[in-house]
């Protein structure tokens, strides 16, 4: 599904990723964690074509495609789907209107019929009963005035929509309640399948306790210097990064690379 | 009367000024001729402004000297009718409406028929001559005052337009419609459209006027709106401006807002080579609101100026002005919004937002606020800002499949968005949103997906 070689990202000049390996298998969910500012979004972002962020070096494979190749709307059309940590406002256009937008662009791209608005209405209800999401949401001014919960609400109906071969949540779990947090992991649950993978950006065990990851990394500094199962999610919520960085710099090897 | 032997920098082409007043709004009662007559004089006084007039520094009206300013005066044939006829049904522009072509009444396009007896929407050009009657008092008024030569032009000029009238606290709930269309005769045609809105006591009521120019010659249009609200009025005024790609228009309106009356307006200026659009509000009256509203879009070279002038002479009054405009290519814009406080117009409130999103490097937005506040107790702020579409709201929109044009396009209607929004409801607002939706494509060359 993806495979990310020696991965090296700058914004305004300044390194941020520093040299990413990451391989996500079909059908896989990968949990990534790290302390604040370690790069995590970065690399999300630079996953999903954000044209702000340089790639030094490095190499991703997509599907087999080389996915630095593709421009952003082009990997959305392959699949690859983001959840953004701080989904963007955007006046004046609703969330129903944009996201009949996106789905139609990527069903053009693979060929399907693009679906008439009475078509893209019902699937919109069914996936928005599903999700339990307010109704009055989709006709509001995308993300505009949204709670940040809400927001995220926001980012999983547009998931489970346009039904992505690789969902990356960049902590799509923080600020849920609880049954938002359910109804998020539901979500993601719905969608696997053996040919889609998950990427789960989180800081927090708490969603893992909903879908099991098989595979968690920690990422400090630019770079993913430990990986293992979803037992190392546990450690990391009882004991914190210290020890990791301490391993790290005694010189210790990542654990588990895939 | 005396005709001018040369007026230095106007294109007559050795037409008679004051003849054509005369000439034009025949069948006219004496005092519309003697108005013509004056103000036909005022404007040769002053010829078309330069750049060198503070009003006009930012836009060049040579595009303008270069057609000839005589009004058409014959029928518009078929053909442009049916033109006309089949724009207004894809517009969803329907009855209670009036039509002009080139600045005259087209009877078989017109059906005022569902309009209740205390409401009057007519040409001034009915042969029983009732509209003058209805407009004698009104007529002229303001735009005498209005010292742009333009104002004085279309006086001099006109040679029909409507007169709409609610008496005291009618009511009408659907829009009403004015049209004035301009097309090639073949060549470029010059028009005058003249409007007069008097609201009764306590009347309340919706009019559009829409502007199209169809054809690909130089229309001008030139044209002149008179509002009237008297005491506790309440009107919703749209005026939509689609010139095209090559027509040429410059339009006024003047508004005069009486005691407890509100005026709420909504100007889009969807494209066209030259548009130029005063829109001037006078209080006259105590604790009444204004709110005016305007998007303008402008691609290729044109050129879209607003100015607002809005003249707070009493206390107690409310003015609120929301514009924003996008420009592609190498066009320009203007926003010039003054804001006149007199002296003694106290708990004044005035709040004016000018937006504008510049869609490439080339085209360029001139905004300026004019604040002349001579009166301590009142509130008044302004804001203007222009930039380039957000990088990061693009890519959230391209990461969901959109590509770069289909998602800049929809950032620049959702930024215009909310403007049409406030200024109209039910079948105006559809009818602003797909002027809107037309002028962004354009813009951005890109359809919007629906
Ligand atoms: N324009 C920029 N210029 C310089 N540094 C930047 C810029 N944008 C982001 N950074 C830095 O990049 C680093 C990584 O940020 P990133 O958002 O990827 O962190 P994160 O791991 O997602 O953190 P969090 O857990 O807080 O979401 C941070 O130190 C941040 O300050
Ligand atoms: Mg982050």
């Amino acid at each position: 599904m993806l495979e990310i070689r020696n991965l090296h990202a700058s914004i305004d000049g300044k390194e941020i990723l520093k040299g990413i390996d990451l391989t996500v298998g079909e059908g896989e969910v990968h949990a990534v964690m790290g302390p604040n500012g370690s790069g995590k979004s970065t690399l999300a972002q630079v996953l999903a074509g954000h044209p702000a962020y340089a790639v030094t070096a490095g190499d991703v494979t997509y599907q087999g495609m080389n996915l630095l190749d593709l421009a952003p709307e082009d990997r959305a059309r392959e699949g690859l789907f983001l959840a953004f940590q701080y989904p963007v406002e955007i006046p004046g256009v609703s969330l129903a209107y944009f996201l009949k937008a996106g789905l139609n662009a990527q069903r053009k791209h693979r060929g399907q019929e693009e679906l008439d608005a009475m078509e893209f209405l019902e699937l919109l209800r069914t996936k928005q009963t599903l999700l339990d999401f307010d109704q009055t949401m989709l006709q509001r001014s995308l993300n505009e005035g949204f709670s940040g919960g809400e927001k995220k609400r926001a980012e999983i109906l547009q998931m489970a929509v346009l039904e992505p071969a690789l969902a990356i949540l960049d902590e799509t779990d923080s600020g849920l309640d609880i049954d938002s947090l359910r109804t998020v992991a539901d979500a993601v649950e719905q969608l696997r399948a053996p040919d889609r993978s998950t990427i789960i950006v989180t800081h927090y065990q708490r969603i893992l306790n909903y879908i099991t990851p098989d595979y968690v990394h920690v990422l400090i500094g630019g770079r993913i210097v430990r990986s293992g199962g979803s037992d190392l999610a546990h450690q990391l919520e009882a004991r914190g990064y210290d020890w990791v960085r301490d391993e790290v710099a005694a010189g210790g090897r990542p654990e588990v690379t895939r | 009367m005396q005709a001018p032997s040369s007026i230095s920098g106007l294109n007559l082409s050795g037409l008679n000024l004051l003849a054509l007043a005369h000439q034009s709004a025949a069948g006219a009662p004496t005092w519309v001729h003697d108005l013509k007559r004056d103000e036909a004089v005022r404007f040769q006084e002053t010829g078309f402004p330069s750049l060198h007039d503070e009003d006009w520094k930012y836009t060049d009206v040579s595009p303008i000297r270069s057609v000839p300013i005589k009004p058409v005066l014959q029928d518009p044939p078929n053909a442009a009718l049916q033109l006309v006829a089949a724009r207004l049904q894809e517009l969803g522009i329907a009855a209670p409406r009036v039509v002009f072509v080139n600045g005259r009444f087209v009877p078989t396009l017109s059906d005022t028929d569902g309009l209740p007896d205390r409401v009057r929407l007519s040409p001034f050009s009915e042969p029983s001559g009732q509209s003058w009657v209805f407009a004698e008092r009104n007529f002229g008024r303001l735009s005498s005052g209005d010292p742009s030569p333009f104002a004085a032009l279309n006086t001099g000029l006109f040679v029909d337009g409507a007169v709409l009238y609610f008496g005291n606290g009618a009511a009408v709930e659907e829009p009403i419609h004015v049209v004035f269309a301009s097309i090639e005769t073949p060549g470029p045609a010059a028009a005058y459209p003249r409007l007069l809105i008097l609201m009764g006591h306590a009347a309340e009521g919706t009019v559009a006027e829409t502007y199209l120019s169809l054809g690909r010659a130089s229309t001008f249009a030139n044209a002149v709106t008179e509002v009237h609200l008297q005491e506790g009025a309440i009107l919703s005024h749209c005026r939509f401006v689609a010139a095209g790609e090559a027509g040429l228009h410059v339009g006024a309106t003047e508004a005069l807002l009486n005691a407890d009356s509100s005026y709420r307006s909504l100007q889009l200026q969807n494209g066209g080579r030259l548009v130029r659009a005063d829109l001037n509000v006078t209080f006259g009256g105590e604790a009444a609101e204004c709110v005016l509203n305007g998007a303008y879009v402008g691609s290729g070279t044109q050129h879209l100026d607003n100015h607002t002038r809005i003249d707070h002479a009493v206390p107690h009054c409310t003015s609120r002005q929301l514009y924003k405009g996008m420009v592609a290519d190498s066009a320009t814009a203007v926003f010039n919004g003054k804001i006149v406080v007199r002296p003694g117009a106290q708990k004044t409130d005035a709040v004016q937002t000018n937006k504008n999103l510049l869609l490439s490097t080339r085209a360029t937005v001139d905004a300026k606020p004019q604040l002349e506040i001579l009166a301590d107790d009142v509130r008044c702020t302004h804001g203007a800002a222009s930039g380039p579409p957000n990088d990061d709201a693009l890519f959230y929109l391209r990461s969901r499949g959109l590509d770069a044009e289909e998602a800049i396009g929809l950032l620049a209607y959702g930024f215009a968005a909310d403007v049409v929004r406030a200024g109209a409801t039910g079948s105006l607002r559809l009818l602003a949103d797909t002027l809107l939706k037309d002028a962004v494509s354009a813009a951005v060359k890109s359809a919007i997906p629906v």
